[in-house]
């Protein structure tokens, strides 16, 4: 559609102009005028001159600003694309200029630590985050193998779309699908927003798999492992098993566990080659999301009555230096029995 | 006081009364009651309108109400009612036209109706006030002196006995501007009538609310209830026709900003924990009020306000019943001759005899009004976020979403809602020391038998249950720490012999209150000194109301 017809319609709100960010933003863009929030001045008036940002072309329907008060008022609907990291501050930021009217969507595939009323460490999702932060009630995920390298070369990629309100899932039905595009609906948010969380810590383990010079035959065992042990962590933190088998499960494990220039994987598969944490997250540049959530969910899965062998071995590599070969020899010799029983 | 005082108070509280919103609705009882068939009937039309779908709707309706009428009757179960169940039958074998079947639904739902509703009448709420007010004041009085001489005497009040604790102070702004819709916890049929003196004690208006139709078979309540603005649940009937007239009937007494009170958990917790999970049906009304409200009104449409309750009790009377139901249910317990401890009038006031003569005590904390997305709410009946931002509830209801949504939206509205009273719950359930010591003996007894499942738990001899008082007192030492902690943070209420007492008084306090008439008590000290209980399953039932706050890790 020709951006001169569109100045009627209501504008769609990215906040993060990282590489996610933009290629949705990109997507929304096709359709809608977007408002492409970045938190720096610097990076708003280089997208401006440039009309670029993370590398990518940006449509002329997409206007940088680095004002949360504007994305707020002008869009009734506003993607959040930033680090989990980043979030805290990026919604506290943003929380007083909401009201109950907002629908905020987010692709961030990480967790939040948090604490409950007895102080004890526990884990909290994004959209349990932004719930308690703002009075935003209708809140959604994008979740599903989206590498923006193949969404900005046009290729057919899907993603799915979870919320509690089916409002939502049609908003953002109707806002990204395209003939390139499939959006696929779910109404279990915590499954999807974990699924997308915990295949990084699996992802980390298939590049050190790469990183060792393994075959597929190994990486299909970690991967069928992997996702038994996704589920045992999601049923405990409250998700049902549907969203681990489909798009955002499966689909999204079985992509970033093939895929070379995924940051997890990536960082999994230089830390099998002997590399230091510290070098190679100087060398990648950008946030490594598992390294984080293999933190929160190896102290959560402790006070647990679940196995989750891949996660604590995944955790002692990155942080009590376990070398890999070793790692993997403990995973051989678990005493684990039987394939899958979660399904009964 | 002078008698032109009297006169005149007497004069202005009438005037008053005859402001109440429940006082204006059942001046037109008759034109309430069609306008909730109506309703009723557009409600399950717009459901499905075809003829097939009302046909097979009326066609489940009849046959529960078959199996049901099959059943052991009760009292409320006349014969004329019997008799409109035969002639409905009757009519629904010789219809075939779709206008049949709306005549049959029309008298369906008028029959349903005119059992729910109930009838307000001012001059019998005046005297169930003064009952409850002087008679219990008299009994407490009589009992508390020692004899009969003293049953005029004014030395105490209720209110020594009865404590009322939070937002009192809103609440009665907050009648003035919005509808109320309290939502207490359940534990004990006696929950009705102290909620009821709390209201009068708080000088609120009139609350409308559900009784099970259960308790209509005791003449006694049947009397006042039929009265005071009570409407009849029957739990039996779970068919779409009556839920749906049920559910018309709160939405609409919402609507014309009667003050509701519903008990979400649905029925008395048999565990004695605090609801985990609550009933959305009659929740789900407070919503669809709201938005009514707001559709007719705008903007400045009068809020509905929900008010958590909690009822802190030493001592439970149906206890040992419900926790045997309890662990029936949970494949541990064994069937048991079912007791109805309220099943007669003099039962009721036999136990409240005991209450008023024991050195009991009750404690009703009420939480903090919230709008019904869970925001607090100040007295003006602003909404804030925690963080203090105004919210405008407005936008929750008015956002221009399609129909088809709607009602899913609003689902999950009830749903965020019962959440939110589920926390209001924990954070106002009020810690006596009886809860304290319950809870620490009954771990400790599971710790000692750790092997045990519940079943085998349940199944030993009282010699086993014997705990060491020393190690007892460490441990109820280490719990209270902990509990004092979350006292601090504002996640639990604390009694105040638990906030000024010493641990020996705290103890000895617990074990002399916890379930203390009943006739196998749940903790005693043994000749040697140590604790021990003479029924596991009801010290079970009085552990179970600190559960949900992660305490058990810390008993060792």
């Amino acid at each position: 559609m020709d951006s001169k017809n569109m100045y009627h319609k209501p504008s769609i709100g990215v906040v993060g102009a990282g590489r996610f960010g933009t290629a949705i933003a990109n997507l929304l863009a096709k359709k809608h005028n977007v408002l492409l929030y970045a938190r720096r001045k610097s990076v708003v008036t280089t997208m401006q001159i440039q009309k670029k940002s993370a590398k990518q072309i940006l449509h002329p329907n997409i206007t940088p600003t680095n004002q949360l008060s504007v994305i707020a008022k002008k869009c009734e609907t506003i993607f959040i694309m930033v680090s989990a990291t980043g979030l805290p501050s990026c919604i506290q930021a943003l929380a007083p200029y909401l009201s109950p009217y907002h629908t905020i969507i987010h692709g961030i595939k990480g967790l939040i630590h948090a604490k409950d009323i007895m102080q004890n460490d526990t884990i909290k999702t994004i959209s349990q985050i932004i719930t308690d932060a703002s009075v935003v009630v209708k809140i959604g995920c994008i979740s599903g193998p989206n590498l923006v390298r193949e969404l900005e070369a046009k290729q057919p990629a899907a993603t799915v779309v979870a919320s509690k309100f089916e409002e939502v899932n049609k908003t953002v039905q109707q806002l990204l699908r395209s003939v390139q595009f499939q959006v696929y609906s779910s109404h279990d948010i915590i499954g999807v927003e974990l699924c997308g969380a915990l295949k990084n810590i699996i992802a980390i383990a298939a590049g050190c798999l790469s990183g060792m010079q393994y075959g597929d035959n190994t990486k299909a065992l970690l991967i069928s492992r992997g996702m038994v042990e996704m589920i045992y962590i999601g049923k405990a933190l409250g998700a049902s098993i549907a969203p681990f088998i489909g798009l955002a499960g499966i689909g999204d494990l079985v992509a970033t566990c093939a895929n070379h220039s995924s940051r997890n994987f990536s960082f999994g598969y230089q830390l099998a080659q002997g590399k230091a944490v510290k070098d190679i997250l100087t060398e990648i540049q950008e946030t490594v999301e598992g390294i984080h959530t293999v933190q929160m969910v190896k102290k959560y899965v402790q006070k647990q009555p679940i196995r989750a062998p891949i996660t604590e071995i995944v955790y002692r590599m990155i942080f009590e230096q376990l070398p890999a070969h070793h790692a993997l020899h403990i995973l051989m010799k678990y005493p684990f029995h039987v394939d899958v029983d979660f399904l009964q | 006081m002078s008698l032109i005082n009297q006169v005149f108070q007497s004069f202005s509280q009438k005037k008053k009364q005859k402001e109440w919103p429940l006082v204006k609705m059942n001046q037109q009882r008759a034109a309430f009651l069609q306008e909730v068939i109506q309703e009723s009937v557009q409600n399950m039309l717009t459901e499905d309108e075809s003829t097939a779908g009302l046909r097979e709707k009326i066609s489940q309706t009849l046959y529960r109400e078959k199996i049901r009428l099959n059943k052991k009757l009760w009292k409320v179960d006349t014969k004329a009612k019997i008799l409109f169940w035969q002639q409905m039958e009757k009519m629904f074998h010789q219809s075939q036209q779709k206008k049949n079947y709306e005549e049959m639904l029309q008298k369906i739902m008028y029959h349903y109706v005119y059992e729910i509703a109930g009838n307000f009448r001012p001059s019998y709420y005046r005297v169930a006030e003064k009952i409850v007010e002087y008679g219990f004041a008299r009994l407490l009085n009589a009992s508390q002196l020692g004899g009969l001489r003293y049953l005029f005497s004014k030395k105490y009040q209720l209110k020594d006995k009865i404590q009322i604790i939070g937002a009192t102070e809103d609440l009665k702004k907050l009648a003035k501007i919005g509808t109320i819709v309290m939502v207490p916890t359940h534990f004990s049929h006696l929950d009705s009538a102290l909620i009821g003196w709390v209201i009068k004690t708080l000088g609120l208006p009139p609350f409308i609310y559900g009784a099970g139709l259960n308790l209509f078979n005791i003449k006694i309540f049947a009397y006042f209830m039929n009265s005071l603005g009570v409407y009849k649940i029957d739990r039996r009937k779970k068919n779409l026709l009556y839920l749906t007239a049920l559910k018309a009937y709160a939405n609409l007494t919402l609507q014309k900003q009667c003050h509701s009170l519903f008990y979400p958990g649905g029925t008395r917790s048999r565990s004695g924990m605090l609801e985990k999970t609550l009933k959305l049906g009659l929740l789900s009304t407070t919503i669809t009020a709201q938005r009514n409200n707001y559709q007719k009104y705008g903007k400045n449409a009068p809020k509905i306000f929900i008010v958590p309750v909690v009822f802190n009790y030493h001592f439970v009377l149906e206890a040992p019943m419900l926790i045997q139901q309890h662990l029936l249910l949970e494949g541990v317990g064994k069937k048991f001759q079912e007791q109805d401890f309220y099943s007669k009038s003099y039962k009721i006031l036999r136990f409240l005899g005991k209450f008023f003569t024991k050195d009991s005590e009750m404690c009703i904390s009420i939480g903090h009004a919230m709008d019904l997305l869970g925001n607090a709410v100040d007295a003006k009946g602003n909404s804030y976020t925690s963080e203090g931002k105004y919210v405008d509830t407005y936008e929750y209801f008015m956002s221009g979403e399609k129909n088809d949504t709607v009602k899913k939206k609003e689902d999950q509205y009830t749903q965020t809602m019962s959440q939110a009273i589920i926390r209001a719950y924990y954070k106002i359930n009020c810690v006596f020391t009886s809860h304290l010591v319950a809870f620490v003996a009954f771990r400790l007894i599971k710790k000692q038998h750790a092997s045990l499942d519940f079943k085998h738990l349940f199944g030993l001899s009282s010699k086993e249950h014997t705990l060491d008082y020393d190690i007892f007192y460490r441990q109820v030492q280490k719990i209270y720490q902990k509990i004092m902690l979350l006292y601090q943070s504002k996640a639990i209420q604390v009694s105040p012999i638990m906030l000024h007492q010493n641990m020996d008084y705290i103890i000895c306090h617990g074990l002399k209150h916890v379930g203390m008439y009943h006739s196998k008590r749940p903790l005693i000290k043994d000749s040697q000194g140590n604790i021990t209980t003479q029924s596991l399953s009801t010290l079970y039932y009085y552990h179970n109301r600190l559960m949900g706050y992660g305490l058990e890790k810390y008993v060792s």
